[in-house]
Parts: C-alpha cells; sequence; structure tokens
C-alpha cells in the first residue's frame, strides 16, 4: 500500500507539488496522469526517495521514505523514464545485479531471468553490452530486472516509450498479473488509451495539484459522455 | 546571415557553462577564476625563469624550445578535442537539419577548437613575450617578432594537424570508431610521455646548473625535438631569431597555406567521414559469465563501478591508462639517469644508509613517508573519485538514491576502486624506488604502508570535491571526464592538505627536534582524518544532491 499524505515539494518559489495526499491499496493498477510538467516525475521521485518532501509524509508498506528508507526501499522497483543506466554491463549483468540488491536467491535470478527474457524476446542480447541496445530493448532490460526482484510495489515512469506493440502488450499482461497477485502498480503515462484500459485508479494531477483521485468510472460519471482524453483536456483547462 | 557567430555561441554556452544565471554556471566559472589563478601563478614562475635563461643569452634556444613544446602540446590537445568536436559530437545530425551551411558549421566548429587550446598557448606565449621585453638582451623587435609569429604558428599549426586528422578519418575508417580512437588516444599518450622523457632524459646534460626543475626540463624536452617535424615552429623560430622581410613572408605563406590547406580538406572530406562516424557502441560479442555477479553488496558495487571504468573507452584512457601515465613519468628519467651516471642499487643503498645515520632517522619511516608522498601523488592522477558522482549523470544519482543500499555503502565502493587503482600506481613507483635503492622489507612494507593512508585520504577528499560540484549533465563520457575542472581541484584540495599536514608535522618538529617524530605525526594526522572524514561523503552526498533527479 502507498500511503501519501499532505506532501508538498518546492523549488525556490515554484510549488511542484501541493499538499498531495491519496492512498493507493495493495492489488491495484493506478495510473498517474496530467500535462506535462505537472509534477508526475516529482512525485514519482519523492515516492521513491529521489527527492526529500519538504513537507508531509509517506509510507511504502507502512514504512516512511525518509525516517527508514532502507525498508521502505526494499518494498519497490523503479522502472525510470529514462533506462540510461549501467550501459556497459550486460544486461545479465544488470539483472542479477539489481537481484542481489533486493536480496533475491542467485537460482531464482537465473530462472525469472532466462524466462522473462524468452517472453520479452531478449534471450540473444541479454549478453551484449546495454550499450548496444536501442531505447526499447534498453527498457525491457530494465523491465526483466524489475520483475525478477519481485517487488510489492512497482513504480513506473512513461513505462510505454520505446516500446513495440509487443512488449508494450506483453508490459500490459504483466502489470495485470503483478495487481492480481496483490502488488501495487503505480505508473505514469501521456498514453491515456492505456491507462483508461488498464488503471483501476486514476490519479489526475495539475500544476502540482491533485484534481481527481477515483476510479475511472467515478471520473465518467463526472463527466458522462466524454473519452478520458476529453476528460483530461477540459479539466487542464478549466485551470 | 552568416550563422557561423550564432552557432560558435551556442555550442560555446552549450559546451562551457559559464553563466550567473545557475548555480551551477557559478561554481563553474568560480573553478575557472580558481584555475586561472594557479595557472597565473604557474606563468608567473616560468616567465621569471625564461627572463633568467635572457639575461644569460640563451634566448635563441629557450625560444625553440618553447616553439616546439608549443607544438607537441597543441598534438595533444588536437588529438583529444578536434575528433570529439568535429566528428563525435552528438550536434552534428541536428545541425545538418537546419537551414545553415556546412561551411557554418565546420567554421563554428573550428572556433570552438581555437577556444579550447587558444587559452593556453596564449597563455605561454605572453608569458615569454613579457619576459622578452623585461630582458635587457632582447631586443624588442624579437619580443614583438615571439608575440607574431609565436601566435601565428600556434594557429597554423593547428590548422596543419587538423587537416592530417580530417585525412585520416576520411582515408582510415578504423578511427572513426570513437571507443577505437579513445583507446588509442589513451595508449598513443602513455607512448608518447616515454619517448618524451626519454628524449629529455638523454639530453639532459648532467652537468646542468639548477639541475632537474621544471624549466630545464622544458628546455631540454624542446631541444630534443626534430624542428622539421613542425613546419609552423621551424617558420615562426626562423622568423624571431632573425627577423626579416623573407621570415615575414614565409611565416605569412605558412599561415596561409595551412589555412587553405584546412579548408579545401575540410570542404572535400570532413562531412562524408563525420556523417559515417559511429558514436560509442559497445562490443557485440556475448560475455556470458554467472560468477561475475557474485560477492557482498560492497564487494558487487566495487565490480560495476570497475567495469564501467574498464568498459568504457573514455574512463579507461582518461582514469585508468591515465593513472599509469605518473609512475611512467617517474620511472623512466630513473632509469635513464642511472644509466647515465652508472649508479647502481648498492651505491645509492650505502648514500641512503648514510644519510640516515647522518640525520637519526628510522628507514621505516623515512619508507612511510615516501610512501605517503607516492600515495598523494597517485591518488590524484587517477582521477577517479574526482568523477565518480559526475560518471553517474542524473540518472545514475537518481538510481543512486531509488534503492535499498545505505549510501556510505556505495560511495565506500567508489572510494575502494580509486584506491585499488591508486594503489597500483603507488606499487609500481615504489617498486622503482626499491629497484634505486635496493630491496629491504623494512622499506618496502612502510612505504606501502604510508601509500595506503594517504591514498585513502587522496580517493577520500577527492570524492567530496565531485559530490560538491559534480557535472551531471552531460552528452557523452568524455565530455564527463574531459575538461573536468574536478579533476584539477581535487589535485589542489589534495596539495592544500599536503601543506596543512606538513604544517602540522612542522610544528611537531619544532617542539621535539625529531624528523622521526614528526614523520610519524604526519602519519597519525592522516590516519585521524580519514577517520574523521569516514561518515562525510555520505552526509555531503544527502546535502548537496538531495534535489537531484533524472
Amino acid at each position: 500500500m502507498i500511503e501519501i499524505n499532505h506532501v508538498t515539494k518546492r523549488f525556490g518559489d515554484k510549488v511542484a507539488v501541493q499538499d498531495l495526499t491519496t492512498v493507493i491499496p495493495d492489488g491495484t493498477i493506478t495510473g498517474f496522469i496530467g500535462p506535462n510538467g505537472a509534477g508526475k516525475t516529482t512525485t514519482i521521485n519523492m515516492l521513491t526517495g529521489i527527492l526529500r518532501p519538504d513537507e508531509g509524509e509517506i509510507l511504502l508498506d507502512g514504512h516512511n521514505i525518509v525516517t527508514d528508507p532502507i525498508a521502505a526501499k526494499k518494498c519497490f522497483v523503479l522502472v525510470p523514464d529514462s533506462p540510461d543506466v549501467f550501459l556497459r554491463l550486460t544486461g545479465r549483468e544488470y539483472v542479477q545485479f539489481l537481484g542481489k540488491i533486493y536480496e533475491v536467491p542467485a537460482t531464482e535470478i537465473e530462472e525469472r531471468m532466462n524466462a522473462l527474457a524468452k517472453e520479452f524476446e531478449m534471450e540473444d542480447a541479454l549478453d551484449e553490452q546495454m550499450k548496444s541496445y536501442s531505447h526499447g530493448m534498453r527498457q525491457k532490460a530494465i523491465i526483466i530486472g524489475a520483475l525478477v526482484c519481485d517487488p510489492q510495489i512497482w513504480f513506473l515512469d512513461e513505462p510505454m516509450t520505446g516500446l513495440d506493440p509487443n512488449a508494450s502488450y506483453l508490459l500490459k499482461e504483466k502489470m495485470r498479473e503483478q495487481a492480481r497477485k496483490g502488488k501495487t502498480i503505480f505508473f505514469s503515462t501521456h498514453v491515456l488509451e492505456v491507462a483508461e484500459k488498464l488503471c483501476d485508479k486514476i490519479l489526475l494531477i495539475n500544476q502540482g495539484k491533485l484534481r481527481y483521485a477515483g476510479t475511472l468510472e467515478g471520473l465518467k460519471e463526472q463527466y458522462p459522455d466524454s473519452s478520458l482524453e476529453e476528460i483530461f483536456i477540459k479539466v487542464v483547462r478549466n485551470e | 546571415m552568416n550563422k557561423t557567430w550564432l552557432l560558435y555561441k551556442t555550442m560555446f554556452r552549450d559546451g562551457f557553462n559559464f553563466t550567473f544565471k545557475t548555480k551551477q554556471g557559478r561554481k563553474s566559472i568560480l573553478l575557472l577564476v580558481f584555475i586561472c589563478l594557479v595557472v597565473l601563478i604557474y606563468m608567473g614562475m616560468y616567465g621569471m625563469m625564461a627572463w633568467m635563461a635572457f639575461e644569460q643569452g640563451q634566448f635563441v634556444m629557450t625560444i625553440r624550445s618553447l616553439l616546439m613544446v608549443i607544438s607537441v602540446l597543441l598534438v595533444l590537445m588536437l588529438m583529444a578535442s578536434f575528433p570529439s568536436t568535429y566528428y563525435f559530437s552528438k550536434d552534428l545530425p541536428i545541425l545538418l537539419a537546419m537551414p545553415v551551411k556546412s561551411r557554418e558549421i565546420i567554421n563554428a566548429k573550428t572556433l570552438m577548437i581555437f577556444s579550447m587550446v587558444g587559452p593556453i598557448v596564449l597563455a605561454l606565449v605572453v608569458t615569454f613575450v613579457l619576459a622578452a621585453a623585461k630582458s635587457s638582451m632582447v631586443p624588442a623587435l624579437q619580443s614583438w617578432m615571439l608575440l607574431i609569429y609565436g601566435l601565428s604558428s600556434s594557429v597554423a599549426t593547428v590548422f596543419i594537424l587538423g587537416s592530417l586528422i580530417v585525412l585520416l578519418m576520411r582515408f582510415i575508417p578504423f578511427f572513426r570508431s570513437k571507443d577505437k580512437f579513445v583507446i588509442l588516444m589513451g595508449l598513443f599518450s602513455v607512448v608518447l610521455v616515454i619517448a618524451m622523457l626519454a628524449a629529455v632524459y638523454g639530453n639532459m646534460p648532467m652537468d646542468a646548473a639548477g639541475s632537474e626543475d621544471d624549466f630545464n626540463i622544458v628546455v631540454a624536452l624542446g631541444g630534443s625535438i626534430p624542428v622539421y617535424l613542425f613546419p609552423a615552429a621551424w617558420a615562426a623560430f626562423e622568423g624571431i631569431a632573425a627577423p626579416s622581410l623573407w621570415t615575414f613572408l614565409l611565416n605569412a605563406a605558412v599561415l596561409a597555406a595551412s589555412y587553405g590547406l584546412f579548408q579545401l580538406l575540410v570542404s572535400r572530406f570532413y562531412l562524408v567521414a563525420a556523417t559515417s562516424a559511429m558514436g560509442s557502441a559497445a562490443k557485440k560479442h556475448k560475455d556470458k559469465s554467472n560468477k561475475k555477479m557474485s560477492g557482498s553488496l560492497l564487494m558487487l558495487f566495487s565490480k560495476v563501478d570497475l567495469y564501467e571504468l574498464i568498459r568504457t573507452p573514455a574512463y579507461l584512457s582518461n582514469n585508468v591508462l591515465g593513472a599509469f601515465l605518473l609512475p611512467v613519468a617517474f620511472a623512466v628519467p630513473v632509469f635513464m639517469t642511472l644509466h647515465q651516471t652508472g649508479l647502481d642499487s648498492t651505491q645509492v643503498s650505502m648514500l641512503v644508509d648514510s644519510l640516515l645515520e647522518q640525520y637519526d632517522l628510522s628507514l621505516f619511516w623515512v619508507a612511510v613517508l615516501v610512501g605517503m608522498a607516492v600515495g598523494y601523488l597517485a591518488g590524484g592522477s587517477t582521477a577517479v573519485t574526482q568523477t565518480a558522482i559526475t560518471r553517474e549523470a542524473s540518472a545514475g544519482v537518481a538510481w543512486m538514491k531509488s534503492i535499498p543500499v545505505p549510501m556510505e555503502k556505495q560511495l565506500q565502493a567508489k572510494i575502494n576502486v580509486a584506491l585499488l587503482l591508486s594503489m597500483l600506481c603507488s606499487l609500481i613507483l615504489i617498486g622503482v624506488i626499491v629497484y634505486m635503492t635496493g630491496f629491504r622489507w623494512t622499506s618496502v612494507f612502510g612505504a606501502i604502508l604510508g601509500a595506503l593512508v594517504s591514498c585513502y585520504l587522496s580517493c577520500q577528499t577527492s570524492l567530496l570535491v565531485d559530490i560538491y560540484h559534480p557535472k551531471l549533465d552531460w552528452e557523452d563520457e568524455m565530455s564527463a571526464v574531459k575538461n573536468n575542472l574536478n579533476v584539477l581541484f581535487g589535485m589542489m584540495v589534495s596539495f592544500l592538505m599536503a601543506v596543512v599536514i606538513g604544517l602540522g608535522a612542522w610544528g611537531v618538529y619544532a617542539l621535539s627536534h625529531s624528523l622521526t617524530m614528526a614523520i610519524v605525526a604526519v602519519f597519525i594526522i592522516q590516519i585521524l582524518l580519514v577517520v574523521l572524514l569516514w561518515k562525510v561523503p555520505a552526509r555531503m552526498f544527502w546535502k548537496y544532491l538531495a534535489n537531484t533527479a533524472a
């Protein structure tokens, strides 16, 4: 479970995120949507310990990300929007490295990695340096690493970027599968169709403030006969 | 409208973050000012020595050496900067898609090259011109000629070397791979240093007054380089030594011809080669090993950091190979000098023993002192922790903060890797000293112990510098480590620390009148500093990089 209580983040005079409060229960897929510069990445950065909130608290499975960071970080894996880390490691080395960080037994790392590499069609590329991968392949390697670690919470920042349709479909299936297992999936996206089809809960943020937090059905009740895209534009333009 | 100046201004702003508008920009300006002050001090010293040489009637030899040294410096600087600016820069595809003439792009990049190499050359030439102007032995005309031809020959050399590189890149596809080029550059630098040192110490007169100080080394180096290798420098030398209309025309012709040749070759061959030049691409060969990612977390993080260093050509050549330049630079003169003087280790050992007896010093502690000096030099030369955070870039720093591993452990891993490389470098240096003085267990153990402590302290403090001022927004790995002021700043901090520690030791000596006690004090102060600084990197990380995200 993710609990966000009155979280605020400022950069100088600019308030990037203001008084954000919400709870994301286990077993759900939550889509975090908003226009560019709305505060999505800043929020995810605070949830994952990359940035510290100026006010409020964030609890991941009961652990405070600021005061109990190691325990909190063991609960999640982040799939960042930019997969350009450890490019000189092979895909295999990266996944093994991540698996060790999250204390996954070596045999399980190998089993899961090989199975996922087959699913994501990365078997041949796994032993090449990630520098030689395309953006989409790097994204797949990062996703495989995250799945091998089998975290309770999965943060994904714009995960569909650069993925081919097959991989994109596979990722969505994996997200549903993890949610069915009782895991918490939290992802930001610009692709509203994906959010519409995948999410149990929608968080809509604009100018640092949470404009809506609830189910897609609830949102559509407020804006009948509108697609999510149309609702999004209406909400954003009304600011 | 000619867009050369617009392109150049943009490239300059992109390449050198000198602006008062951002915090990072202000830090860069501050560091630049600091570097300029240090350069000013060194130029002042060299200027004084040059003036003394001129007063002794050594104008011609000194100027010849100056021109040759500038030429060699230009070779090194251009080999490093020309390909990365012209061929491996990521802006070229974007620029070519714009309504900008290719000539404007080329001219803007040429101006960038001059921005990089110009200040150093200008500083050297102006220093010597001022020394010549101040000297009563040098006619005013020759001082003016030194200024004009010193600068014009440097410009001509840039064009000539640039032309050679354009030809290399066009006709030898091997060089168009950035990774291969970078590794080649690293090896070339090591070979060049060995060759230069062998030439200097092979030519250094053993009875030279003032012995082997920097200035005499520069003069010997310049004197040992065949002048025909650098036609522009040769023409300038002729023009300065014996100014006449003929030498003026010669220099003008060399400048015009080099410029013309460069423009011709660049217009014909540059774009063809540049558009096919590969960026940094990793090896495609399979690298299966299940055992690599094993061990404790600290070991694992150290391994990953080491792999990144070794597998990235830019880091390999700058941080790893660069570290071994120091022992090479030390070993070659030692071997050459011993060979020339005919001394052997037994004789040196006896000399050392008599000195120890005379000053009532213990061999062990003297070895510790030598080890500490070696450790400081080695720690500063690897530039591993000076770029530890920089090499992560913003994405890497964000990743470091998001994983369930204490920051202390992650930073400790970086220090460990730097320590490993610095100690390797130190061991080579200690090996050379042992070769000179004869093998004794006491001295070897003492030297290693001393090196270990100061290597660690040097790596620790260098990491603090990079945490305080990392360069996180870089396009490619080369730009992360090249022209990184943190490397120089880290060396300065190490130097300042050595001064402070030295002052402490002097205080102990003043009280105890014992050199051995002073050395022991230095050793203990360093250990105390290591302990005091133990948790500081992690604290500083969270203080200065708390708001850094990808």
